[in-house]
């Protein structure tokens, strides 16, 4: 909202605003320490000063001045000077009758007015407007009352209205011309201002066309209700349509507030001391009043020493408590209650949206003393530490590995955009039904959820290399969302450690570039570069605790040729390899990359956390053995078949050597087996026996060969 | 014909060494000069072969004199043999040269991005009180994200919100405050509203905002829910002030003003003197010299209610730092977009 400092002055005492420095000037902090967050500073000529305030959404009561005004009493205890209004609203009724047919209209008065012609507002009175002229000048009257009490009004050509005004709800879905001169379906149940032919305005929303103020209008109906602030907002969303009127009812407008609004205005548009410049001046011809029930007198009791308490300022004295509710407007009572006083207050009529309990006197009490007077204090510790976060556990074990080989850890979006979507269908049928979509995403970027982090990752390596960098590699740890394969229950369960219905925590690593970040001399091929980035992943897992092995993988988004799967003994966490082209190419990555996915919750479940080191100090003894492996083969394939036999004196297995012959439909890999036992230094005829035995078992189960 | 043990022998003896010792210049030539004196058959072995031949009385007197000689051709030979290995190391040094200067061949070291380092240094700042970190889903509930929280379904708040609706009938959570209500409806139904609660909670929150320079349809937040009886305002705000000092030392000015959230009650925002124009105003802070950094406040006693603690017995308060606006304010990022760019540049400067 606009608060213009020449409107507020009028009201209270201000402390200083000087036009050149207003921004950090004493008010502005005031404004901000109260509750009146300014957002921006506007200074000119004609309106002076003017702030721009974010109002608190439960505070209907910040929209105008005297609201603001109010907050400033609490706080500076300077009293409020209220501005000048008529005497009486005349006893006669309107000409026009009033019939309010529901309750969702919780008080109507209407006003039945003359209008001057010409009329204008005075220069100070138009300095308080946003766009003084814009309306007729009524209408800015009534934006000026508005923005001085809160009470949204609103003018209809008395000349046009029809017999009768009549409030009630919307019974179909109707359709209006409003006064910016758009069509608009009202919803049913909205509810609605009629005369006996037409619909004349949804209530705190918009006015229609049909009974618009103009030029040639010489009587107006003014009206000035509450209504029901849900109502006016499920209305208002349903038309896709924000007023300032919308604005101030959903917040909640001052049940009492009518009639001070009405009385201002009378005295603004009929007197030579109001706002109105002609000689010409409005005369009141009648005024008719309609509530349903009246508003409750709410009462909230709070003790003096639970305010104390919680503002941990024992000297806080009843006298100042009091003094600062009563400037907010509550009625203060104050009783004795054994050693302690307790304050029984009457919420203000503009509060009874949202005062409702002690906490609520709380925050006004601190509010008008300022927070910055609460004595801080901490709590206590507490020397029973809790177990750690899955999460936190594995990535103290999990980011400096990765960062000591040099990859750099980015947050990207959880978003895929529909192109995204399509290309990842493009490489695997079915894969856009797994994605989740967003439904108001204002942002094309934004549709949908993504469900790998390929995209993502390639587009910071493409952008970092873009920027020059030879050597780009990132990780994520994020979050990947699916649709799952059958819907939860939604029934509330007890947590599960990175369970959750619609997705899983994933690490995420992607390469392009060159392994070295100087490397001078070569470029590295492609396939030393996978390996290196795959020492890294082996990194990540003995950072674990425990051992990398790899298997088959089948991703469609990675290239099919060269990738893996990324394995624990038998359980599968992941995958990697080399980035399909067709991604690389849609992210404009002129490299090729490597990328590597696993899954988080399965790298926790093969966390090694209490195993004893277990050392031998008997000799090691390695036998070397090259065996034919296919051009399409996983050599590492039987390493994983010699360690799942399981040879109780074999340490280790390793490939040594992969070479081949150009003549040759097949590799030669050397395997090395290190034997070695924690008991006992083993003898040659030992080895030559397991050798031996472990040989036949590939050669016999397995079909793998020696080379010739 | 017997070995001549005489003193003046052996003195002639150990004079002819220090001469032959002195004419060795090359390492052959000084094995050439210990075979002669200390071999098998050389000078000093038959010396001590013809005591046989001496006299008891004599006997202790030629052997001293024997010893004294053998002890100086071991050190003279010894010195000797020092002598060449150090002026052959010295040669090899001088001639060997590797150009350090050269780039290093290194994977390089990365980095941990400025959100993570600001989340790890908020997590150690919390331990001793005793908060356990709980990760929580991003695409939640309804319930969870507004309704229990004390945001009804026409509530003006659900603007503030800016929601993401997925077409799974879910939001992205717009804080991470949803955690905490998994967290207290968990304690109500499957552990007899066990107290205290002292739950962290960090991680993304979505808004669907028209994205710029300052608004991102992602940020992050670091929640902390703690309920227990007894707890105040300033025990909140000290808490709050505790934090925002170890991250970003004593001097660092902490203010706290009123603002409005459903599930708090009252409610504040913590807020620091903009390190980007040390409190002057600019584009970082809204010209205001002060960044917001968080949403705090006391549980809303609806929020206790809705999972039967009872609001007249238990207190808490809950907080949400934006880490990543805590970050921009650490690393001086000139606005929160770039907090996100992965310019890896900038990101390996941060350490």
């Amino acid at each position: 909202m606009k608060l213009y400092v020449r409107m507020l002055e009028k009201l209270i005492e201000l402390p200083e605003c000087p036009i050149e420095t207003a921004a950090k000037s004493p008010l502005r902090h005031l404004l901000d320490d109260v509750g009146l967050e300014v957002k921006g500073v506007e200074v000119s000529s004609q309106a002076g000063v003017v702030f721009t305030i974010e109002s608190l959404a439960n505070r209907g009561d910040h929209l105008y001045a005297l609201g603001a005004a109010r907050e400033i009493s609490a706080r500076t205890l300077a009293q409020i000077k209220m501005p000048s209004v008529a005497g009486q609203l005349p006893e006669r009724k309107a000409g026009v009758p009033v019939r309010r047919a529901t309750d969702k209209c919780l008080r109507y008065a209407l006003l039945e007015m003359t209008v001057p012609s010409p009329m204008s507002l005075r220069n100070d009175v138009a300095a308080c407007l946003e766009e003084p002229g814009k309306h007729h000048a009524i209408v800015d009257l009534l934006n000026y009352v508005q923005q001085e009490f809160g009470q949204p009004m609103h003018a209809f050509d008395a000349d046009k209205v029809d017999g009768e005004i009549i409030v009630d709800l919307a019974t179909r879905v109707e359709e209006i011309e409003a006064l910016d001169g758009k069509t608009y379906k009202v919803p049913e149940g909205s509810i609605l201002i009629r005369d006996r032919k037409k619909i004349l305005a949804v209530a705190g929303v918009i006015g229609c066309a049909n009974s618009m103020v103009t030029e040639s209008t010489s009587k107006v109906l003014v009206e000035a209700a509450i209504f029901d602030p849900v109502s006016v907002r499920i209305t208002a969303r349903a038309m896709g349509i924000g007023t300032e009127a919308s604005h101030f009812f959903e917040r909640g407008c001052d049940p009492e507030g009518i009639l001070p609004a009405l009385k201002r205005l009378v005295y603004l548009a009929s007197g030579s001391a109001g706002a109105v410049s002609s000689a010409d001046v409005a005369h009141v011809l009648g005024f008719t009043y309609s509530e349903a029930t009246p508003p409750e007198k709410r009462k909230v009791s709070i003790a003096l020493g639970t305010l104390r308490a919680q503002v941990n300022l024992l000297r806080l004295e009843e006298i100042e408590v009091t003094a600062r509710l009563k400037n907010l407007g509550y009625g203060v009572e104050t009783s004795a209650v054994g050693k302690d006083k307790v304050f029984t207050l009457t919420v203000p009529s503009w509060r009874l949206w949202d005062v409702r309990n002690p906490d609520d006197i709380v925050e006004d009490v601190a509010r008008s003393l300022s927070f910055s007077r609460v004595k801080v204090e901490l709590p206590p510790l507490d020397y029973d530490v809790p177990e750690r976060d899955p999460i936190e556990l594995l990535t103290a074990r999990v980011r400096p590995a990765l960062r000591g080989n040099g990859f750099t850890e980015v947050i990207t979006k959880g978003f895929y955009s529909l192109a995204e979507v399509e290309l990842l269908e493009s490489l695997e049928k079915g894969s856009a039904a797994r994605h989740i979509g967003i439904k108001n995403a204002l942002e094309q970027n934004n549709s949908h959820m993504k469900i790998t982090n390929v995209i993502h990752l390639m587009r910071v390596l493409a952008a970092n290399r873009k920027r020059g960098l030879l050597s780009v590699k990132a990780f994520e740890l994020c979050h990947v969302f699916a649709n799952p394969e059958q819907l939860p229950s939604g029934e509330p369960r007890p947590r599960e450690v990175l369970v959750y219905d619609y997705e899983r925590d994933v690490l995420t690593m992607a390469f392009a570039g060159r392994w070295s970040e100087a490397d001078w001399r070569k470029e590295e091929s492609l396939e030393e570069l996978a390996r290196s980035f795959k020492g890294s992943i082996a990194s990540v897992i003995r950072s674990l605790g425990v051992e990398l092995s790899v298997g088959k993988s089948e991703s469609a988004f990675l290239h099919p040729g060269m990738q893996a799967s990324v394995k624990v003994g038998r359980s599968v966490l992941g995958f990697f390899g080399v980035i399909h082209p067709l991604i690389r190419e849609a992210c404009e990555l002129k490299d090729a990359a490597l990328y590597c996915e696993l899954d988080v919750l399965a790298l926790y479940k093969v966390i090694r956390r209490t195993d004893t080191p277990s050392v031998s100090d008997f000799p090691p003894i390695s036998r070397d053995i090259t065996l034919k492996v296919g051009d399409k083969e996983q050599a590492g394939r039987i390493v994983r078949l010699i360690e799942e036999a399981n040879h109780e004196s074999l340490s280790a297995t390793s490939i040594v050597d992969d070479f081949k012959k150009p003549e040759e439909g097949f590799r030669r890999v050397t395997y090395r087996f290190t034997f070695q036992r924690p008991d006992r230094t083993l003898r040659h005829d030992e080895i030559d026996y397991a050798m031996a035995g472990l040989t036949e078992l590939l050669k016999s189960k397995h079909g793998v060969e020696m080379a010739p | 014909m017997g070995v001549d043990l005489s003193r003046a022998h052996i003195s002639e003896l150990g004079a002819r060494f220090t001469k032959d010792l002195g004419a060795v210049d090359r390492p052959e030539d000084l094995e050439v000069v210990r075979r002669d004196w200390l071999g098998k058959e050389g000078v000093v072995k038959e010396l001590f072969k013809g005591l046989r031949d001496v006299t008891p009385e004599e006997k202790p007197a030629v052997a001293a004199l024997l010893n004294e000689l053998k002890n100086q051709v071991e050190a003279g030979i010894d010195a000797k043999e020092a002598a060449f290995k150090n002026a052959a190391l010295k040669r090899t040094l001088s001639e060997q040269f590797l150009d350090l200067s050269l780039p290093e061949s290194s994977p390089g070291f990365g980095a941990i991005h400025p959100v993570t380092i600001i989340e790890e240094r908020i997590t150690e700042i919390l331990r001793p009180f005793g908060f356990q970190n709980i990760s929580g889903p991003e695409i939640e509930t309804d319930y969870h994200c507004f309704d229990s929280l004390n945001i009804p379904k026409h509530h003006p708040a659900r603007d503030m919100q800016d929601t993401f609706y997925t077409e799974t009938g879910h939001v992205l959570r717009t804080h991470t405050t949803s955690v905490q209500a998994r967290v207290l409806q968990e304690r109500h139904l499957f552990e007899n509203n066990r107290l205290p609660i002292k739950v962290a909670s960090l991680g993304r929150a979505y808004r669907n905002e028209t994205e710029d320079a300052s608004h991102q349809a992602m940020f992050h937040q670091y929640e902390l829910v703690w309920i227990e009886p007894g707890l105040t305002l300033a025990h909140l705000m000290g808490l709050i002030t505790h934090i925002l000092k170890e991250l970003y030392g004593k001097r660092r000015k902490v203010r706290f003003v009123p603002k409005f959230y459903p599930y708090t009650e009252p409610s504040l925002g913590p807020q620091i003197d903009c390190s980007v124009c040390k409190g002057e105003g600019c584009g970082a802070c809204g010209g205001a010299g002060w960044a917001t950094v968080g949403g705090s406040g006391m549980v809303h006693r609806n929020v206790l209610t809705e999972f039967k603690f009872d609001p007249e017995k238990v207190s808490g308060f809950a907080f949400g730092l934006g880490t990543s606006r805590l970050a921009a304010q650490m690393y001086n990022f000139p606005h929160l977009r770039a907090v996100y760019e992965n310019d890896l540049r900038v990101l390996k400067e941060i350490v």
